[in-house]
């Protein structure tokens, strides 16, 4: 099983690296002037 | 600073609608296969049930409904905040993608267990939650998007 155990860290490492993408993301959303309520 | 928390869950909220929308079109056969099941007295529709469950139909629907997403956002040309935002939007979807060939591949190899894409393997949770997530977020971030007005950057000059 040591390949889906290498596979499944993979997955979270990816997991892990979306989440901290979107968080960023989200702050530079938040905190510029484009998403705006005109 | 505007506020942009209505804004936020304004654009959440059409998220959650698409994904349930699209989800439920997407199991659409099955929820037939399902009613035809339950009107039959011999259930007729059981074997193709379990076959399809079995087979990865989950998974199938959600990589269709993130290759949308995926595809919306590329066709869009959206500039994004850095590296670890290109990598959660425009390169995760494939990392997970190729997580599930290599997993079905580990199926077909017989290395794993053949129940491997069935609705309780960890496989299919895992895969699927991670496009349940990229779905609603990514939409969410697609629509504040183009709520801005402007196609390639929402940073406008101050």
């Amino acid at each position: 099983m040591t390949y889906g155990i290498l596979l499944d860290t993979f997955y979270w490492v990816v997991l892990l690296l979306f989440l901290i993408g979107i968080v960023c993301e989200f702050r530079y959303l938040t905190r510029s002037k484009g998403a705006k309520n005109k | 600073m505007v506020d942009q928390g209505p804004v936020f869950l304004t654009h959440l909220k059409k998220s959650i609608v698409w994904l349930a929308g699209s989800t439920l079109f997407g199991f659409a056969p099955l929820i037939f296969l399902y009613l035809i099941n339950w009107m039959s007295e011999e259930n007729l529709c059981a074997r193709e049930i379990d076959y399809l469950l079995s087979g990865g139909f989950v998974v199938f629907v959600f990589v269709a409904l993130t290759g949308t997403v995926v595809f919306d956002l590329l066709k869009a040309r959206f500039r994004v905040s850095g590296w670890t935002a290109t990598f959660a939007i425009y390169i995760s979807p494939f990392c997970v993608l190729t997580y599930v060939f290599l997993k079905y591949m580990l199926k077909y190899v017989q290395y794993a267990d053949q129940a491997e894409f069935g609705l309780g393997s960890t496989t299919a949770r895992l895969s699927v939650g991670f496009m349940i997530l990229y779905c609603l977020f990514v939409k969410t971030i697609y629509y504040l998007k183009q709520n801005a007005g402007n196609d390639n950057d929402i940073r406008y000059p101050s």
